[in-house]
């Protein structure tokens, strides 16, 4: 008994790191594989069928919804519009969130309440934050136009939301604008953790402010860029409700990126197989993605 | 904003009536005595500009009963989902008719009113988990028929036809499936054109008109001023029910159908594609609206008319409420009408409908809910309380005074006969519900007057895609 | 120019950029205060008033009138808290585990984990309906917390294991050589080193259950068990917007999450990119 209880004991010590490990992973791992897994596998499944809501039974049809969508020009151009959507915020994102960044990191008197400020639009509830700016992009009462117009630099009033041209540049205003808090306060923590040392030595050298920023700020900061940036990516790339609420995809299939397109097709076309189809179709893509984002996340050279 | 009632009075009601509702509604064991009245109250609005006072004649329309002693719960309790009008009136009402209904046969219900926006999503997650109410307001019929989930309703449906006059055909063609009702409708809500008397007339135009390649044609050029940002007409171009809706009645105007009496698609026509030309040359060729249609959500058209910049525009009764309650200055000056046609005059039919789901464990008394709102006694106050946008479904209703005697309604009355569902002249079915819901006609109209498709080829690609739709229907149900 | 006057130049130049970014960044919430207070007629005019002429609370009275608004407010925050508190736990242990233990596994666990992540609400979303009503949970409150848990849990790990990474190995292999065991050196030295990293999780957990609109309304039939941004969508009837319900009850509900920045703002600059800042 004393034995067994010594090898048990003995056990324990070699494999303490996966036992503990293991049960610290037990919460999240449950949470995830009964609220996620489970509905995601049924998911899958429902991929592979032709599954429509309400409609009992659905039957095997193999990769019949990947094949449909792959051949569907609409699918690839939502998932093209997405793409080129979330780069182009994630850009925005990045140039102004630094400016603010640099901005605020000075010392000046009430830096507290502007480094508050900034936070603010991130704060608005989500859905209110889409709504009134849908209002201010009005074309016959919103204050942009109204603005512009008084201010003569339009004669007619813009159609933000409704011209083809517009309509995802609108779309990406919104969301630097709620987004781009996240990246000042997260480039905020990385300027601020740059030794100061660096800047004085840099100085004895006679280096420029902008030889600074190049040589010393951006390499610190490379990092934290590649993460906030892969996450703004993926966070967009997924976006839904700022699109729904705004146009539902509008005006005719400009701003159909591919979440609302899955959305229609399990929502509005009861094709619920089909709809699944899309994110596993896409799941490769996103997966490399994560792959970098993890690595990064560790600290790991990517 | 308070639209047609004092809320807080309402409220306070509408809490002592919950309170004895949620304490168990059993008064029909006491023999409660409950009195129905409604209540008119003249208030003073001040009409900013002018300054001038105008008086506004608002009806409250609300249950009053009397204290009653708490009884003891019993009878089984059902369940009713109804979508949230934005009347409040009409919720409070229609709530408190369905719970006096409920007290009078011995059991309770709960009435849940759901957010607009989401209601279709929850009904749709609802029957896939078989957690649909017992009484379901709103749903689609056809496609809920398809489903099998809905019963049939054909016995409640008849005897309350009895009770007013019979229900309107076109009420009736819509709920009606190889001949049976599977649905009872509550209220019509028809959509029509809105016209400014006063800019029309001072252009020298008179309603009513013929035709919209004629003389409708050149009244909507003749006001059309854009450097005043005053445009003859304005319908959003986008993806919401009025852009999508107001197509289909533009093309049955024009003697196009989607499906003939037997389902088979015709729409490929050439009174469609006359159609949906005409329509987007009215953006594009003739420019009588405003170039921001192509990015109105489904409040465009309404904010347009409300401030004077479009001096027609298409809707259901919301604009009229809205003037209603505030006047922007010329709701003496609107009048409405159907689209008129080159070959018929149409106008939406708009409706609600009350039905029974399958799962429900008490059909019979769910049915005794659907007749209870509807009754004599009550349905003359669900349809005041709504004000002007709900418009009987029972052909009796019309001689309410609350309709005649109003100038609006009564023009309202005039076309409820001429009312059209997009099914017709074949039988409703689920296929033609997604056309909607995928904002088909929107988009065929959004290709043509914005990406610069080809009409027939936007028609072309029409047809396809509902021709695909209608196949994937006719596979699930094989 | 002297190097005086140039920076002097400079930093005005700076805070006149920083005053343009600011009026840009606070107009749109400027606007939906001043929209909360318009009545009605004023809201629809093509020249917006830059100021409401005649301001009036009466379309916040309505929230509390027609609404059940602080029974969905205080649902929000029982909610938006249980998630957090529950998050923030499992995600701690997970996210020590992944980021400081090694074991056979380990990093194909914590690639699923944020492989979940990815896994889009439109998929999941019946799926998720038809297992709740299994489980009988529908209208209740359970149901949402387990289900905000689900798109809240591994980003939190995510931002967890980075943190944990930056949390020096040696400080707790120096407690552990001091005779502390592996759980307990956690206890003493991990998990207190680690709190501003967990506040600054826990904002961002708060502000995604804050916000998430559409399950509520899907899960729960009653009123009284939604929660606020439920109450604010439900404000748009079809074709009619009530815009100043919808802007007042906006600002009552980024009330509490302001609070929570304005107390965290401090850890939140240290969350998730501590790790990845090497001095």
């Amino acid at each position: 008994m004393t034995q067994f209880v010594r090898s048990a004991k003995q056990w324990y010590l070699i494999h303490e790191e996966t036992v503990i490990g293991y049960l610290f992973l037990l919460p999240v791992a449950a949470i995830l594989l009964v609220l996620v897994g489970y509905p995601g596998l049924v998911g899958i499944w429902y991929s592979l069928t032709n599954k429509m809501i309400g409609y009992t039974n659905p039957s095997f049809i193999g990769l019949r919804n990947y094949i449909e969508l792959i051949n569907d020009a609409r699918l690839i151009q939502a998932i093209i519009r997405s793409l080129w959507f979330s780069f182009a915020a994630m850009v925005l994102k990045l140039v102004f969130g630094l400016l603010v960044a640099l901005l605020i990191n000075q010392r000046f008197p009430g830096r507290w309440f502007v480094r508050g400020a900034v936070l603010l639009p991130w704060a608005m509830p989500s859905i209110a934050a889409i709504l009134i700016w849908a209002w201010m992009y009005n074309d016959l009462f919103g204050v942009f136009n109204f603005l512009l117009m008084e201010a003569g630099i339009v004669n007619v009033p813009i159609n933000f939301l409704g011209d083809r041209r517009w309509v995802m540049p609108s779309i990406i205003l919104l969301n630097l604008w709620r987004g781009f808090p996240f990246f000042t306060i997260n480039l905020l923590a990385g300027l601020q953790a740059i030794p100061e040392e660096l800047y004085e030595a840099a100085r004895i050298d006679g280096a420029s402010a902008f030889q600074n920023f190049l040589h010393i700020t951006l390499p610190s900061l490379r990092t934290v860029i590649l993460i906030i940036c892969l996450l703004s990516f993926i966070w967009n790339a997924n976006i839904f409700t700022d699109v729904w609420v705004l146009t539902r995809g509008g005006p005719g299939k400009a701003s159909e990126v591919f979440s609302i397109l899955t959305f229609k097709l399990a929502f509005q076309g009861l094709e619920l197989g089909k709809a699944a189809a899309v994110p596993v179709l896409l799941m490769p893509f996103f997966s490399i993605l994560i792959v970098f984002l993890n690595k990064a996340v560790s600290g790991e050279e990517v | 904003m308070s639209e047609r009632n004092d809320a807080r009075m309402t409220r306070r009601r509408l809490l002592k009536l919950a309170g004895l509702g949620g304490a168990g509604v059993l008064l029909a064991a006491c023999q409660p005595e409950v009195v129905e009245k409604v209540v008119k109250e003249t208030v003073v609005v001040e009409k900013e500009a002018e300054k001038e006072v105008v008086e506004v004649e608002k009806e409250v329309t609300r249950v009053v009963e009397k204290e009653v002693e708490k009884a003891p719960e019993e009878g089984p309790t059902l369940t009713l989902w109804a979508p949230k009008h934005f009347i409040e009136p009409a919720n409070l009402y229609y709530a408190d008719s369905a719970r006096l209904t409920a007290m009078e046969n011995n059991f309770q219900v709960e009435v849940q009113f759901f957010p607009w926006g989401e209601y279709t999503q929850k009904q749709l997650a609802a029957i896939e988990a078989g957690t649909l109410p017992d009484v379901l307001h709103g749903s689609d019929v056809p496609q809920y028929h398809a489903m099998g989930i809905l019963r049939d309703v054909s016995d409640t449906f008849e005897e309350i036809g009895q009770t007013g006059g019979g229900f309107f055909e076109t009420m009736k063609s819509n709920v009606t499936i190889n001949d049976k009702q599977w649905a009872v409708p509550f209220h019509q809500e028809p959509q029509y054109m809105y016209y400014r008397t006063d800019i029309f007339g001072e252009a020298g135009y008179e309603l009513p008109f013929d035709d919209v390649t004629g003389d409708w044609l050149e009244a909507v050029q003749a006001v059309t001023k854009p450097a005043d940002r005053v445009w003859g007409f304005g319908n959003p171009f986008t993806d919401c029910p009025d852009g999508n809706n107001f197509i289909w009645q533009w093309v049955f105007a024009f003697g196009g159908s989607v499906q003939d009496e037997e389902g088979n698609v015709v729409i490929n026509s050439p009174e469609t594609l006359e159609a949906i030309t005409f329509y987007c040359d009215l953006l594009t060729e003739y420019e009588v609206m405003p170039p921001g249609v192509t990015g109105w959500d489904d409040t465009g058209n309404n904010k347009a008319y409300l401030s004077g910049q479009c001096a027609s525009v298409y809707n259901s009764g919301s604009i009229i409420n809205a003037m209603r309650d505030s006047d922007p200055g010329w709701f003496e000056d609107t009048a409405v009408a159907p689209i008129p046609g080159p070959v018929m005059p149409v106008c939406m039919g708009g409706t609600n409908n009350i039905s029974i789901p399958t799962s429900s464990e008490h059909p019979d008394l769910a049915a005794e809910l659907i007749k209870g709102v509807l009754s004599p006694e009550r349905y003359p106050h669900n349809l005041e309380a709504a004000g002007s946008m709900f418009f009987p479904v029972l052909r009796d209703y019309r001689d309410l005074d609350f309709f005649v005697a109003d100038r609006i309604n009564a023009m309202v009355l005039d076309f409820l006969e001429h009312v059209h569902f997009m099914h017709e002249p074949g039988d409703p079915t689920p296929w033609l519900g997604e056309i909607g819901d995928k904002w088909l006609w929107s988009e065929m109209t959004s290709r043509i007057a914005v990406e610069d498709w080809d009409p027939q080829e936007a028609l072309d690609d029409f047809e396809a895609q509902v021709i695909e739709i209608k196949e994937k229907y006719e596979e699930q149900q094989a | 120019m002297g190097y005086k006057m140039r920076t002097k130049v400079f930093r005005g130049l700076n805070f006149l950029l920083l005053a343009i970014i600011l009026i840009l960044v606070l107009f749109p919430i400027y606007w939906m205060l001043v929209t909360a207070f318009k009545p009605k007629a004023e809201l629809y005019r093509p020249d917006p008033t830059l100021w409401p002429s005649n301001p009036t609370y009466e379309a916040a009275l309505h929230l509390f009138q027609r609404t059940p608004f602080f029974i969905q407010l205080r649902n929000s925050v029982l909610i938006s808290a249980s998630v957090t508190t529950i998050a923030i736990v499992a995600s701690s242990l997970a996210g020590y585990s992944i980021s400081r233990l090694h074991f056979p596994g380990r990093d194909f666990m914590a690639s699923s984990i944020f492989f979940t992540y990815l896994i889009p609400g439109t998929m999941t979303l019946i799926p998720l309906y038809v297992f709740m009503s299994q489980l009988g949970l529908l209208n209740s409150l359970t149901c949402l917390v387990l289900s905000f848990l689900s798109f809240t849990v591994p980003y939190s790990t995510w931002m967890l294991k980075g943190y944990f990474t930056s949390i020096p190995m040696e400080l707790e292999e120096a407690a552990m050589i001091d005779g502390c065991t592996r759980l307990g050196a956690l206890a003493k030295v991990v998990f207190p080193l680690a709190a501003p990293g967990v506040a600054a999780v826990g904002v961002y957990t708060f502000t995604m259950s804050w916000n998430q609109y559409l399950l509520p309304m899907l899960f729960n039939n009653k009123e009284e068990l939604w929660t606020m941004p439920v109450a604010l969508a439900g404000w748009i009837y079809g074709d009619v917007f009530m815009w100043g319900e919808i802007m007042s009850g906006a600002i009552i509900m980024s009330f509490p999450v302001l609070l929570l920045y304005f107390l965290g703002q401090r850890f939140l600059v240290a969350g998730l990119t501590a790790g990845a800042v090497k001095g």
